[in-house]
This record gives C-alpha cells, structure tokens and sequence, in this order.
C-alpha cells in the first residue's frame, strides 16, 4: 500500500487537522461499511456488492490512490458486470488492506502529523 | 447596476452523500473558503434541504441509498424553482457512464473522487457566481413585473388583466402544441407585454373616452418603449418578439411596424388575440362588459377580416369552452 501521511496531506491541501478528522471518521465508520459489503457478498446481490463497493471505495479514497481504494473499485466492477465469483478472495485481501490503512490512520490520528510510514 | 454583477456575496451549499467522511471533508473544505455547508445524507434529504434551504450550490453523489443523485437532479432541473440552481455531479473517477446519464439528467458539473481540494473549491466558487448572476437577473426581471403590475394598477379598470393574460397565452399555446420556452416565454409576455405604458401619460392611459390621433399616436409608442426597456436583458430575449408585435395584425393593419402574415412572430400573435379578448370581456368605464360569447364572435369577425388566424381564434375559444362559438358562426 503507498499510503504515506505527506501523501495523504497532499491530497487534503496540507490540513492536518482535517486529516485527523477524517482519519477518526473513517476508523469510526468502516465497520459498518465493511459488514454491508461482506452481506452483499454473501447473499450474491451483485448491485447491492456495487453499492457498497462503490461506498467503501469514496470513503478509503480520501487517503490513498491505491491498495485498499483499487480493491474495492474491482469489487465495484465485478457487482457491476454480475460476476461474482472469486469476490469472497478479493473481499478478504480488501479486509486486510484497510486493516492496514486503519494501523497508519490510527497512529496518524493519535501523533498528530505523525511519521508513520505505510506498509 | 444590478447587484451581484460586481459583488460577491456568502454562498450556501448542498452537500449530499452518504458518507459520513466524504460529507465532513466537503464541508471543511467548503466552510474554510466562506460558504454556508448544508448537509443531507440521502436522495429524498437533499430535495428536502433544497425546499428548505434554497442553496446557490448543489454537490450531489451519485449512489446515494433510496433516491439516487441523478434522479435528485432530474427533479431539480424539471422544477422551475431550482431549474437554475448549478449542480455538480460527484462521479468515481472511472465511472464514464455516471457521467453520461449526469449529462442527461441536466448535471451543470462533474467531480471525481477522490477530490481535490483546490478543484472543489474553484469549482464551487465559479458556479456561486454564475448564480449569483442569474439571481441578479432575476431580481431585475422581477423588478420589471412589478413595473407592469404598477402601470396595470395605475388603471383600475384593467386590474388583474396581466394575470389572465399570461394564462389564456399559455392555455392557447398548449393547445398549439407550442414547447415549454415557448410557453414560459408566453407567461412572461402575458406580464409585460404592456411594460412601455410606462411612457404613456396618464391622461392618455386613463382618458375615459376615444383618443385623438395625437394622443392615439403617442399610445401607438409602448410596444417600442417596451422593447427598448427589456433589450438589455438576455433571459427576455423571448419575450420581447411579444412585447413589440402584439398590436399587429395579419393584414398588416397593426402597429408599430405594419408587420403582414408570418412577418408577425407567432407569440405575439397569441397574446394579439387573447389581450383583445381580455380588453372585451372587462368592463372599461365607458362601456359595460362582453360576454366571452360576444368577444369570441368578435375574435371570429376579425379572423375573417384576415385580423388573426382563424385556426388561433378557435383553438383559443376551445380552451375557454366556447368552441360552439366557432361551430355557428
């Protein structure tokens, strides 16, 4: 993942405490952003995989281009095009990379500007 | 000078999404460079906040849970409340075919996500002008209805004659399966089509009985003074066509300008025949009141003498329930 917080400040103008605030929005709003997805998934609602997907994807987008962004973009694709085989795979990778983010979010949130690096 | 043109004045904005940070961002953003932040997280609350708030933006996403935001948006634009008001689309960057059916559905803007704060907030502000312009314009079309309505009051006589004008135009013009300009144009023209007796002196304007052709010559002048008036504003581009022509006729017997058959623009044409069928059935102190009967035997004498279209005269006496009118004569 290419998360850095310069990154993540350059695409917020550089305002750190807007940063911060969004940084606890987003640990605070994920999970249930997640559980829809995960529902979706397993009841094989292809539109409501889209939604979601599409949801998670302007959420996380705040704070890094790629990683968990890119992911649930291919699962906004994949509810788009029907195709949900294999999407139970790309959801727990999905799972994993924002865990991830969520570590450098929260390390950011609790330094300040911080100096955490992103895996 | 019309206030807004060389002023800037706060602006308030709609922000509509669903998520929580995607909200906040926007609203720091937007709040930081000035602007009042209205919020609503779903399709049915932004049309609500819309109703309630009248903002000078609107930034809707996409997905949005219940009423989607392009569904929001063809509301908005089918409204002629909020017809106006800008609206921004908030697309996936990816997402080509959100932008299309944006486009169909009257979007003024698009944004991707993730957005740029900078390109957010020039954006907004370009589109807060724009606005401000257009209600700028407003305020002075509105300003000029108010004129009519005064000059309308100055003769007691022709109270509310605007008003019924501007409804028998439109009736005529749905029943000639004229498009909706046409008939927002036809609206407008019912209330100013007699803006330039401004220039008229009440002593001309409220003499109780005939003219002289001195005086005749000095009333033939409105539709001029009224043209003259509404030339400097664009959005009455359509109505002036009404405000200038509505005294010809067909056979080229009207004024200012003579003009002779299609010379003389349809809309004007329209509101000829409904403001002398208004003029007719209103009492005026030195004579009592036609019946709508008497005035529509009156429009058809006209359409015979090659005054009006005749297929106009029967199709305005069908909206008004005289089409047996037509049928006798």
């Amino acid at each position: 993942m290419n998360w850095t917080p310069e990154r993540m400040l350059a695409r917020l103008d550089g305002d750190t405490e807007l940063a911060a605030q969004l940084a606890e929005i987003f640990i605070d709003e994920y999970p249930r952003m997640f559980e829809r997805l995960r529902g979706a998934v397993a009841s094989g609602s292809a539109d409501e995989v889209r939604r979601a997907a599409h949801a998670l994807k302007g959420s996380v987008s705040n704070f890094v281009d790629g990683g968990p962004t890119a992911t649930a973009f291919e699962l906004e694709t994949m509810g788009r095009n029907g195709q949900l085989a294999g999407a139970s795979a790309v959801l727990d990778r999905l799972e994993r990379e924002i865990v991830a983010l969520t570590v450098c979010l929260q390390d950011f949130h609790s330094k300040g500007t911080g100096s955490a690096e992103g895996s | 000078m019309i206030e807004g043109l060389h002023t800037t004045r706060r602006s308030r904005v709609l922000v509509a999404d669903d998520t929580e940070s995607v909200r906040s961002l926007f609203e720091r953003l937007l709040s930081t460079d000035g602007h009042d932040v209205v919020i609503a997280k779903d399709g049915r609350g932004a049309l609500d906040a819309v109703q309630r708030e009248r903002p000078d933006v609107i930034l809707l996403d996409v997905e949005m849970p219940g009423m989607d935001g392009l569904e929001v948006c063809r509301r908005l634009k089918a409204d002629p409340a909020t017809r106006l008001t800008p609206v921004v689309m908030v697309t996936g960057q990816t997402d080509l075919s959100d932008r299309i059916r944006g486009i169909e559905a009257g979007a003024d803007e698009f944004l991707s996500k993730p957005v740029h704060p900078q390109e957010l907030r020039v954006r907004v502000r370009s589109l807060s002008r724009v606005k401000h312009l257009i209600d700028a314009l407003d305020s002075a079309e509105a300003a000029f209805v108010t004129l009519a309505l005064t000059i309308e009051a100055r003769d007691p006589s022709t109270n509310g004659h605007c008003e019924r004008l501007a409804r028998h135009a439109v009736r005529l013009g749905r029943a000639l399966a004229l498009g909706s300009e046409d008939l927002d144009a036809l609206h407008r023209g019912g209330y100013l089509h007699d803006v330039g007796k401004v220039g008229v002196p009440d002593a001309i304007l409220l003499k109780p009985g005939p003219l002289t052709p001195e005086e005749f010559a000095l009333m033939k002048r409105h539709p001029e003074i009224g043209d003259s008036l509404c030339a400097p504003l664009q959005s009455l581009r359509r109505v002036r066509p009404i405000v200038l022509c509505h005294h010809e006729r067909l056979d080229g017997s009207g004024y200012p300008m003579a003009l002779r058959g299609d010379e003389v623009p349809l809309l004007a044409q329209i509101v000829g025949i409904v403001d002398v069928f208004d003029a007719l059935t209103s009492e005026r102190p030195y004579r009592v009141a036609l019946t709508d009967e008497e005035a529509g035997k009156y429009l058809l004498r006209q359409a015979q003498a090659g005054k009006f279209s005749r297929r106009h005269v029967e199709a305005f006496l069908d909206t008004i329930g005289n089409a047996e009118i037509c049928l006798a004569s």
